[in-house]
């Protein structure tokens, strides 16, 4: 197990590594002088010299490069233009607030993926099932940034139950420790909502086939014939085995969590990293739009090593033969 | 069901779409074909001199550029193609109508005997047993017949915007006043200043004044209002809180009917008094050609890709897959975002470069698709036999392996489309979309999303749009799934 283990994360090194070199020189093919954003049009060009000396750039690509690796990999991502602080703190302050919403968000995407899954696998062929697979089909094709606004428009306009946008109210922090948790989960409901609800739908579309693959095996067939209880053969026997493609989804959804909290985090002013990423873009800020490229790319390459490894925990045979079946 | 062979009845049983597999006992199908047929005639009858003027503008154009090809900036206008792609769609989809659904019906049901069944004929009938994929299939058609022929069936111009008290925020369902003010002579100032007539400048001239009937502004001289009442020879009208006092002479006519214009707005106005209706249905080209092309762009390389690492596997499929599984890591939106944010200072349109962007960031998944595919056919003994026959690399590529793994391709295809939809209308609510005064989907909600608490239906409504071409796409990909996957037909 511990071998498998090494060789997925050995395996991931090189990704990693091609991810920190398309990054760079996708940064490079930007148009433009970088000392123009720290420059009046108008300055001396003795000091922009100065400044592309300081900057490295006068220096040749590749040594620019291996310098810029060498950097990326001890954690030192230079200072964000915009921000005014080293791109490590402004990922720190940041990376705990997306955290907050997307974990809740998986969270409320597992439960109710699950729970979707279940019955239309259950109740397969009848009524239930197919209102319940077309709602399903809507959600999972729904914009996300319509739905946050028509759920802004409803319960922020029409009937202000939640709040529309912020991580909690102004002067919140001022309140005592339980008030201001529940202003933070009242601020919290529409987009965790938002950004687990289509996610949600295509568990649950996933889990209804796997449930459906694993009801016709022999197994359950001795179970049922034996008398056990129909609740227990589906939640204790069936789902267990029928959960294993779910560590994929789950997997992939770390890092999708992140890149589409970008559309959620704007639409509600959540301070995350999807508004800093956006923030970076708009700003030119090259420094935090490598930072925040970075990480999620690295969550993307730790999702796929977590499915990796928790299929191998789950499945056994994964880890003798090293592939899927 | 036969009939008598050159009886009256038998030819409109072949040659009318839908009467025959009506009578056959595919009552929907047969009703939803027959409706399709009937549309196309109705749109043209009912829009006959701008389809005519379309038609000849169009052969004239093509004429004309023959004949001096250096007129071409002065020909190719955008808002004239748009007429020429109106007027030929209408003539030519209830043809093709006709012939795909005479001869489907000449094989399977009228002489099944005579005319041996193809394939695409055992496909087509799966694919109809499939009531959902179908549902969306004629959604789909009816989006892009609507996207195509759009100068037909938008009420109003998508652009041209009244901005003031009266027109602006028009809840849905409502009519707008305007008083039709007389012609005073002022035309001559619109008439194009003189200018290269070219080596042709009687037919060039020709062709300018069907042009300029296909496109002019038909109602220039409104004054929108709120409400009127007459008094003596004087129009004396509300405009907000303001009233405006108007004399009949100066109205294109004494009597209220003949002076009164009212514009109905279906789906209501937006910020700038533009017929929502009217955006929305331009809009649906945008997202829907975009959707389609990106999704075109991001197979075709996709499948390049794979087939090659596939099928020469080794060192080059080991880097390519690598290379792949590295751009996988970028979510997409990311990856989307800095192409943008890295390009858009050079030269190139905005439409051409989200097009580019969105096939570019999403043809990963393909590659890996079919270079599984390839993978398992490479094992099988027809690929064998095709390279102990000595037939190239290329043949065997293109004629073997290609068309065996078209079905997971065409079916990844059609999910996808969808998705692009969604990213595109996103990349739109962060501006960074097809930009105004051009109406997308995404860029009307944008727009609208500022007035979320006055006119709630500026953004709600495209929304629904979205929501029912994305369902269609997936319930078309789900169909052509269970039609083209022997295996799971059972299932």
């Amino acid at each position: 197990m511990a071998l498998y283990i090494f060789k997925r994360v050995l395996g991931a090194i090189p990704l990693l590594f091609g991810l920190l070199t398309i990054t760079f020189f996708v940064i490079q093919l930007a148009p433009g002088d970088p000392t123009a954003l720290y420059l009046q049009g108008d300055a001396d060009p003795a000091i922009a010299e100065r400044l592309r000396t300081n900057l490295g750039l006068d220096q040749p690509l590749h040594i620019r490069y291996v310098k810029w690796l060498g950097s990326a990999v001890t954690g030192e991502l230079g200072v964000s233009f915009s921000k005014h602080k080293s791109v490590t703190a402004v990922l720190a302050d940041t990376i705990p607030q997306t955290l907050l919403l997307t974990s809740f968000a998986l969270l409320f995407n597992i439960a109710l993926g699950v729970l979707l899954g279940v019955i239309t696998a259950v109740k397969r062929g009848t009524k239930i099932d197919t209102i319940t697979n077309v709602f399903s089909l809507i959600l999972y094709s729904v914009p996300e940034f319509w739905l946050a606004l028509m759920l802004i428009l409803t319960f922020s306009e029409q009937i202000p139950i939640f709040p529309a946008s912020g991580i909690h109210s102004p002067f919140a922090d001022r309140l005592p420790t339980l008030h201001y948790l529940w202003d933070v989960i009242q601020h919290m409901v529409l987009p965790v909502f938002v950004l687990g609800i289509a996610s949600a739908a295509a568990t649950g579309r996933f889990l209804r086939g796997s449930l459906l693959e694993v009801i016709n095996q022999d197994y359950i067939r001795t179970a049922r014939a034996k008398g056990m209880p129909e609740s227990r053969i589906i939640w204790k026997h069936a789902l267990r085995n029928a959960l294993i493609p779910i560590i994929t989804i789950i997997g992939m959804s770390l890092p999708f969590l992140l890149g589409g909290a970008v559309i959620v985090e704007t639409i509600f002013g959540w301070p995350g990293m999807g508004r800093l990423t956006i923030d970076a873009i708009f700003s030119r800020d090259y420094p935090l739009i490598i930072g925040c490229t970075l990480v999620s790319g690295v969550l993307v390459i730790l999702g796929n090593l977590f499915a990796d490894v928790m299929y191998a925990v789950a499945d056994p045979r994964i880890r003798f033969t090293g592939t899927k079946e | 069901m036969r009939y008598r062979q050159h009886s009256i009845l038998s030819f409109i049983v072949r040659n009318v779409p839908g009467i025959g597999q009506y009578l056959h006992g595919r009552k929907m199908y047969g009703i939803t074909v027959f409706l399709a047929f009937l549309f196309f005639p109705m749109v043209i009858l009912l829009n006959l001199d701008d389809v005519v003027a379309g038609f000849v503008s169009f052969f004239l154009s093509l004429t004309l550029l023959g004949l001096d090809p250096s007129m071409k900036s002065s020909i190719l206008r955008p808002e004239l193609v748009e007429h020429w792609v109106a007027a030929l769609f209408a003539l030519t989809a209830p043809m093709l109508i006709w012939s795909y659904e005479r001869k489907f019906y000449l094989r399977t049901v009228y002489a099944p005997e005579k005319y041996e069944s193809t394939p695409s004929d055992l496909a087509w009938s799966q694919f109809l047993k499939q009531r959902g994929a179908v549902v969306g299939f004629v959604v789909i058609l009816a989006l892009y017949s609507i996207a195509f022929l759009c100068p037909y069936i938008a009420p109003y111009n998508p652009t041209t915007f009244q901005s003031g008290v009266v027109t602006q925020f028009r809840e849905p369902l409502s009519s707008i006043l305007a008083l039709r003010l007389r012609d005073e002579g002022d035309k001559g100032v619109i008439t194009p200043t003189i200018r290269d007539l070219g080596e042709f400048p009687k037919m060039f001239r020709t062709l300018e004044g069907l042009n300029e009937s296909l496109i002019s502004e038909e109602e220039a001289h409104l004054l929108y209002i709120d409400a009127y009442r007459i008094e003596a020879d004087q129009v004396i009208a509300t405009i907000g809180k303001e009233s405006k006092t108007v004399p009949i002479s100066r109205l294109a006519g004494t009597e209220p009917d003949e002076f009164l214009v009212e514009e109905f707005h279906l789906l209501g106005t937006d910020s700038y008094g533009r017929d929502l209706l009217s955006r929305i249905i331009y809009g649906s080209r945008v997202s829907l050609s975009l959707g389609f092309i990106a999704v075109l762009l991001s197979v075709t390389l996709g499948t390049i890709v794979g087939l090659f690492a596939g099928y020469f596997g080794g060192r080059a499929d080991s880097f390519t897959m690598r290379f792949v599984d590295v751009l996988l890591a970028f979510p997409s939106l990311f990856l989307i975002l800095v192409i943008i944010a890295v390009f858009e200072q050079a030269n190139v349109p905005r439409i051409m470069l989200i097009v580019i962007v969105l096939g570019l960031s999403t043809w990963m998944g393909v590659a890996r698709l079919v270079r599984g595919e390839v993978l398992s056919l490479k094992e099988r003994d027809f690929i064998f036999a095709a390279k102990a026959l000595g037939l190239s690399h290329w043949r065997i590529l293109t004629r073997h392996i290609l068309p065996n793994s078209l079905t997971p391709i065409i079916v990844n295809a059609s999910l996808r489309i969808g998705g692009i939809i969604l990213l595109e209308a996103a990349l739109s609510y962060l501006n960074l979309g097809v930009q105004q005064p051009t109406a997308s989907w995404g860029n009307i909600i944008y727009e609208g999303k500022d007035f979320l608490s006055n006119a709630w239906w500026i953004s709600t409504l495209p929304g629904f749009a979205i929501v029912a071409t994305v369902v269609s796409f997936n319930l078309i990909g789900d169909g052509l799934r269970d039609a083209l996957d022997p295996m799971l037909k059972n299932s």
